[in-house]
This record gives C-alpha cells, sequence and structure tokens, in this order.
C-alpha cells in the first residue's frame, strides 16, 4: 500500500519536472476555457500590435520570421503552430503567470491590452484568414504652424480641403538618435488642434527643435515637419559631444589622454625594439672569436 | 660567491648542477605522461564548451542582462594578478639584491608568461564573437580603458617572454653542447637555433646583463600598470563597489598574494617530482613564506581600506553592496576568500612550522583558491545591483548562477596553463643553471669551456 501511494508520488513529482523542464506549458483547463471578452477586430487587433511591440517583440522577434532572441527554452514565434495551438484562455494565463524567461506580465499590462495581444496574435492563425476586413487606409494632409512664443503648435488636417474631424495626431521631436514621442493631440470639429510644446523641451545648441507630425497606422504614410523652432531650452551642455567623455569616440577623446596613451606605448616598445637588437648582437658577439 | 674553487672542484660542481637540473628535461615516464593524458582530456572538454558557446553564443551562459560579467571576467581578473608575480620576484627582488629570489626567478617567470598568456584567451573566450577580435586593434578607442588593457597586456606578454629567454641564452648554450642523445635531435636543434651561437665571452655576457638589466627595470612601471590599468576597467565606471580612487594598488597588492601563492606550489612541485631540495630550498620556502605574509599585510591595509571607509559611509547604492558581501547573499563566499586569503596565510605563516616545504604548499593553495573567489566577489555582486534596475526582469536575469559549460570554459585555462608550465619545465631547466652556478663559486670559464670551441 505504501509502496503504490510512493509511487503515486514519484510519478506526481516526475510529471511536475517535465512540465518545467521540458518543451510543454499548459494552462490549467479552467483557465484554458476562458474567453476572449473583446471582438476580433481591426481595432482590437491594432491595438494589440501597439501592445506587442512594446512588450513582447524583443523576445519574441517578428511574428512569422521565427527570430526570437537566444533563451533556452526559446520564445516560440507568434505564428508558429505551438503558439497558436493555445486558446485565448491559456494565453491569458500564461501572460499572468509567466514561466523561465517568460516573465509575468501581470500589474505590467492591463487585462484589456492582454486580450488585445491575444487578438494580435490570432491574427496569425490560419483558420482567421479572411475574418479581418482589409480596410483601405485613408487619406489625409497635415499641416502645422507655430504660434507667436512658440509655445505651442496649430495643427491642421483635412483631405482636400474637407476637415478631418476627430483624428489622432502624433507629436514626435527629432533627437540625436532618432524620434521621441512627446505627445497626441486629437482634431476638433473644424480639423484643428493645438498642441502644447512641453516645458523643457530640449534644443540644440541655438534653442531650436525640429517636429514631425504623423496620423496613426489607419492612415497613408503622411507627416508634416516644423522645422527649427526657438523652443525655450537651449542646450549648450550636450555631455555627449563634450571633449573628456569617458569611452568617447577618438575624434573627441583629449588630447591629453592620447598623448599620454601614444607617449608612454611608444616608450616602452622602443625599449623593447632596443633590447632584440640587442639580441641580434648577442650572436655576432659569437662569431668574432 | 661563497667560496673560491679549483678548477677541478669547479667542474665536479658543475657536472653535478647540470645533471640535476637537466633532470626535469629527460624524465618519461608513466607519471608524465598521465599527468599530461589528463590535463589533455580537460583541455578538450573545456574546448568542446567554448566550440558550444561559439555557435549558441553567450546565452549558454549564465550573464544575462544585470551581470553581463561573470567568472570569465573574474577568472580574467585572477589570471592577470598571478602573473604580476614575474614583476616582483625576478625584478624587485633582484634589484633589491635579495639572493634567495634568484633561484626562483624563471618558477616566477615561467608562472607570468603562463597566466599573462592565458588572461589574453580568457578575454577572447568572453566575447560572443571572437571572430571581431582584431575591431579592437582596427576601431578601439583609445579613451577606452579596455584598448589600454588590451595594450598592456600584450606588451607585458613581450616583455615577460624576452626576460624568460635572455637569461636563458647561456643556458641554452649548455643543453646543446652538453646534453647527449637523451633528448630529441628536434630539441637539441631547437636550443642550437635558440642560444644564438653563445660561446660565453665577456662581450655576450655584457650584452646580456646590459639587457636584463633594462628589462628589469622596464617591467616594473609595465607590470604595475597592467594590473593598476585593469583595476580601471572597474574603477572608471560608477558602479558601488568600483567607484574606489585606491583599486589600482588594491588589485596591485592582492595580485602579490596571488602571485606567490602560484609560485610557491610550481616550486614545490618541481622540488618533489624532479628532486630538487637543494635548489628550492627549505630557506626558499621560509623566505617565500615571509614575504606571503608581508604582502597579505599589504593587501590586508588596503581590503581595509576598500571596505572601512565606505562602511562608515554607507551611501545608499554601497549600503547594499557592502550589506550583501558581509550578511547577505554573498557572505560565504566573500568571507572564504578573507578569510582563506588574507587572514590565514597571515597567522599561520608567522610560525616557523608552517613555513616549511609542505604546510607552505597547502596553505598557499588554499590561498590560491580563496584569490579566485575574492576576483569573482570582485566582479559579480556589483553587477546584481544596477543603479537603474530593469523592470519586470525574470528572477535569473537579477542573480547570477553560472551554468555547467561556463564553469567548464572557466577550467580550461587552469589546464592550459598546468600544459604551458609542464613544457616549459620539459624544456628549459627550471632554475638558471649559469647563474646559480656562478653564485656557488663555479667560474663562467669552466662552464663555457665546451662552448668556446
Ligand atoms: C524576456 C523575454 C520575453 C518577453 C518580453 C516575452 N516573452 Fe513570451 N516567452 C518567452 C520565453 C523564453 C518563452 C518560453 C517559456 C517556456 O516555455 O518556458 C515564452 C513563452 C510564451 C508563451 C507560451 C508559448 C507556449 O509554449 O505555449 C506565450 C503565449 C508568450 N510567451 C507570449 C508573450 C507575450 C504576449 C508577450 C508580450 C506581452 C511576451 N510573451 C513577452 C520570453 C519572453
Amino acid at each position: 500500500m505504501k509502496k503504490k501511494r510512493l509511487i503515486i508520488a514519484l510519478m506526481f513529482l516526475s510529471a511536475g519536472f517535465s512540465t518545467i523542464y521540458g518543451q510543454e506549458w499548459v494552462a490549467p483547463e479552467s483557465e484554458a476555457a476562458v474567453v476572449n471578452p473583446l471582438p476580433f477586430n481591426n481595432a482590437t487587433v491594432r491595438e494589440g500590435k501597439a501592445v506587442y511591440e512594446k512588450n513582447c517583440k524583443s523576445c519574441h522577434g517578428d511574428p512569422g520570421k521565427n527570430n526570437p532572441i537566444v533563451l533556452t527554452p526559446p520564445p516560440p514565434d507568434m505564428a508558429s503552430e505551438k503558439m497558436l495551438a493555445n486558446t485565448d484562455g491559456s494565453i491569458f494565463w500564461k501572460l499572468n503567470t509567466g514561466r523561465g524567461a517568460m516573465p509575468t506580465f501581470k500589474g505590467t499590462i492591463t487585462d484589456d491590452q492582454m486580450w488585445q495581444v491575444i487578438n494580435f496574435i490570432r491574427k496569425f492563425d490560419p483558420r482567421n484568414a479572411g475574418k479581418l476586413t482589409e480596410e483601405a487606409l485613408k487619406k489625409g494632409t497635415l499641416a502645422a504652424t507655430i504660434n507667436s512664443d512658440s509655445t505651442s503648435l496649430d495643427i491642421t488636417a483635412d483631405f482636400q480641403g474637407a476637415p478631418l474631424a476627430g483624428v489622432p495626431v502624433f507629436v514626435q521631436v527629432k533627437k540625436a538618435f532618432g524620434m521621441l514621442d512627446i505627445g497626441k493631440v486629437v482634431t476638433d470639429a473644424n480639423g484643428k488642434a493645438i498642441f502644447r510644446i512641453p516645458d523643457g523641451t530640449a534644443g540644440n545648441a541655438e534653442g531650436k527643435a525640429d517636429f514631425v507630425l504623423t496620423f496613426g497606422d489607419e492612415f497613408e504614410k503622411t507627416q508634416a515637419e516644423v522645422q527649427g523652432i526657438k523652443v525655450a531650452k537651449p542646450v549648450t551642455d550636450n555631455p555627449l559631444a563634450r571633449g573628456n567623455v569617458l569611452w568617447s569616440t577618438n575624434d573627441r577623446t583629449s588630447g591629453w589622454l592620447l598623448f599620454a596613451y601614444f607617449f608612454v606605448t611608444g616608450l616602452v616598445w622602443l625599449t623593447i625594439l632596443y633590447i632584440v637588437i640587442q639580441i641580434t648582437k648577442i650572436k655576432k658577439a659569437g662569431q668574432k672569436n | 660567491m661563497t667560496q673560491k674553487l679549483t678548477p677541478d672542484e669547479s667542474r665536479q660542481k658543475f657536472d653535478k648542477i647540470f645533471a640535476d637540473l637537466t633532470r626535469s628535461l629527460k624524465i618519461k615516464d608513466e607519471l608524465a605522461r598521465f599527468w599530461i593524458f589528463i590535463l589533455g582530456m580537460f583541455l578538450i572538454v573545456g574546448l568542446w564548451g567554448w566550440i558550444h558557446q561559439i555557435n549558441k553564443g553567450l546565452g549558454i551562459t549564465g550573464m544575462r542582462d544585470y551581470v553581463s560579467w561573470g567568472m570569465y571576467i573574474g577568472n580574467f581578473v585572477f589570471f592577470v594578478a598571478v602573473s604580476l608575480i614575474g614583476l616582483l620576484i625576478s625584478s624587485i627582488l633582484h634589484l633589491l639584491h635579495f639572493d634567495w629570489g634568484k633561484p626562483i626567478s624563471r618558477v616566477a617567470e615561467t608562472v607570468a608568461i603562463a597566466a599573462v598568456a592565458l588572461a589574453g584567451l580568457v578575454i577572447v573566450m568572453d566575447m560572443g564573437r571572437p571572430d571581431r577580435f582584431l575591431n579592437i586593434f582596427l576601431h578601439g578607442r583609445f579613451a577606452s580603458p579596455i584598448v589600454w588593457d588590451v595594450t598592456v597586456i600584450t606588451t607585458y606578454v613581450a616583455i615577460s617572454t624576452l626576460l624568460f629567454y635572455l637569461p636563458l641564452i647561456p643556458d641554452l648554450a649548455l643543453l646543446r653542447d652538453r646534453l647527449g642523445d637523451d633528448v630529441p635531435k628536434i630539441q637539441k636543434k631547437l636550443y642550437s637555433v635558440l642560444s644564438l651561437g653563445w660561446k660565453g665571452n665577456t662581450r655576450q655576457f655584457e650584452i646580456i646583463t646590459h639587457a636584463v638589466r633594462i628589462m628589469l627595470v622596464l617591467i616594473i612601471p609595465v607590470g604595475l600598470s597592467i594590473h593598476t590599468v585593469t583595476s580601471w576597467l572597474f574603477a572608471n565606471t560608477l558602479r558601488a563597489g568600483w567607484d574606489s580612487t585606491i583599486f589600482g594598488p588594491y588589485f596591485v597588492s592582492g595580485a602579490f598574494v596571488a602571485g606567490s601563492a602560484a609560485v610557491i606550489l610550481v616550486m614545490y612541485v618541481y622540488r618533489q617530482r624532479y628532486d630538487l631540495e637543494e635548489y628550492f630550498t627549505d630557506k626558499s620556502f621560509d623566505w617565500m613564506g615571509k614575504m606571503l605574509v608581508l604582502m597579505c599585510l599589504v593587501y590586508l591595509y588596503f581590503n581595509i581600506n576598500e571596505y572601512l571607509v565606505p562602511a562608515y559611509k554607507m551611501r545608499a547604492a554601497e549600503g547594499v553592496h557592502l550589506r550583501e558581501l558581509f550578511t547577505g547573499r554573498w557572505s560565504g563566499l566573500f568571507w572564504f576568500a578573507q578569510i582563506g586569503g588574507i587572514f590565514l596565510p597571515v597567522i599561520l605563516l608567522l610560525f616557523r612550522y608552517f613555513r616549511r616545504p609542505l604546510p607552505i604548499t597547502i596553505i598557499a593553495f588554499i590561498t590560491l583558491v580563496a584569490s579566485w573567489f575574492k576576483r569573482f566577489i570582485i566582479v559579480i555582486p556589483t553587477l546584481e545591483h544596477p543603479h537603474l534596475p530593469i523592470q519586470n526582469v525574470p528572477e535569473h536575469f537579477v542573480h547570477y548562477t553560472p551554468t555547467r559549460p561556463e564553469i567548464m570554459i572557466t577550467l580550461l585555462p587552469f589546464f592550459a596553463s598546468a600544459i604551458i608550465i609542464t613544457m616549459l619545465a620539459k624544456l628549459f631547466p627550471v632554475v638558471t643553471m649559469w647563474e646559480y652556478a656562478e653564485h656557488s663559486g663555479v667560474d663562467k670559464k669552466t662552464m663555457f669551456e665546451d662552448s668556446e670551441k
């Protein structure tokens, strides 16, 4: 009797180990049966894509390209059979629990965002082919001017003269290594919006900055640039441009450092060269007598 | 010089010295083969691990975003540290006229060469893409301590090799002329090429003495900078536990401890294996013991500075770091490293009993192991506490646990250095013969009688 119990216990134990160390990661049935409360449509998939790119792509890679980062076990591709074999409920549960290198997202993203990203994953399921209507991309033009005291951008969005109302417009500022998102405004009934430039937005040495405005994903790529806006705060002391920064590039390394390096290294290697010459002299000295 | 010997006595004495010191070259028994076999096996296992790592990437190690310098860098610092002994024994003791250091200086140089060569290898093993190694020469930034480190290590390899080679030249001539058919032809050919037509005339001795003297001086700044620059890899950052102004001397003094311990080990092995009790005498061990105590005391002094000053201030990040070391997750290793690497040798080696060859070798072994863990303790705990922690990372990103392949790869340089040391002992006498003979009163003329013809 006791033996039997022991065997059963061992079986449970090994089953436990194999779920942790083996490839399989299975959600409890009750959790797997939970149904996605969000409808599967363009809007939720689009939101889900944004969640995915921000939170998951760094590990799982581009869906369908099978390019995850190196981890054991590897993060499965979103378009893989393994991933799609999960029910919505089981993905939701896995996002909430996490395992090994796969972090838990409980508290990091909202439940809604989880269901959105699940809809995004579902987009790659062949069974869902055709379920999303191909929406034609909207068209529009953006324009912006800076107001008189350089504190806000006056934005106009229209399509062939007709104002575009209720459209989100994203504002970015150009930085040394790319674009920085600084905000989003929605146009009013006249297709107009005012974007207040946040205090402390940094400009270049002359205090000027370049802004870029774009529509969201549902539009054809359109953007407006407003260049050389004088913002309040000039940056004269950019630490990256300073000369003596640690680990800086060669043309920004201070002279004394370069001098010290080459002087010392040169001196030592010249001495070594001198010694090597001495060594050749030993041979000569041997031949003399 | 002890006493003047008659030419006959001289010749007899020198014959004995030659026979003793070439024993290591001739010995070819089961034990030697077994030793090489064992080392070779481990080497292969390590290489296999390394190939695995090159194929799969550094993801197979325990290093993650937090702890991106793991055992490999600890290992690197350890090997650089051990290599510094060449500077201490062959140069400083020599220039200060501590004659007891002379028979040991080749041992010290051997250890130095093996250690510094492998320090270079360890760095390459820490690279995910070793094929990009040359980029450091092609595109290196001169403001980067890493470039300085590569420069100074390369220079130290060159100097150590020269300092090994220069006093060896007369010995090579002796081997060329006096060694019978005990060694393969090709080996004799090697001696003949490397001895550069050495005849033993005054001019040649002048050149050697001159060159050696310059090298003995040059190795001091270079040796000090090799470990100082290595310490700057850490000290030139703003991390708690590294951001310290005494890191240079702290590392250098620690290096002398580790290096002395390594030399004691090698001395003992040579003494037992090649019957060299007369060369590595009880007296040499006694001196090494005293020196180790002195070095440990200096190191203790730097340790007190390194820990007491921040522990008094307990600034936020430093406080977290120090608590982890003293009483936290790392306290076991920390106290093992401190007690085994400093207190144990200081206390025990004060007694003459423990400075006898066997006890001191055991103590040196413990000290050496503790020194390795000390490097580990310097590198890893700091990395576990970044100033700006990453959010929502898995537990094993935060805490570092080395993986099995990583341990195999970390052990590889130990076996490789043992092979290098063995090979050097099989090729060259482990004590400078002519210097030792001269010191025991044998005339230089007598030594090179055969060469002058
Ligand atoms: C830090 C890297 C990382 C991030 C970020 C990450 N994952 Fe994962 N994910 C993994 C790893 C590794 C696994 C494999 C875990 C295992 O099998 O133990 C995994 C597994 C999964 C699984 C289970 C697949 C199966 O075996 O059934 C799902 C579902 C998943 N991830 C979804 C996501 C989603 C959605 C996000 C973004 C909200 C995300 N992951 C973010 C690393 C990551």
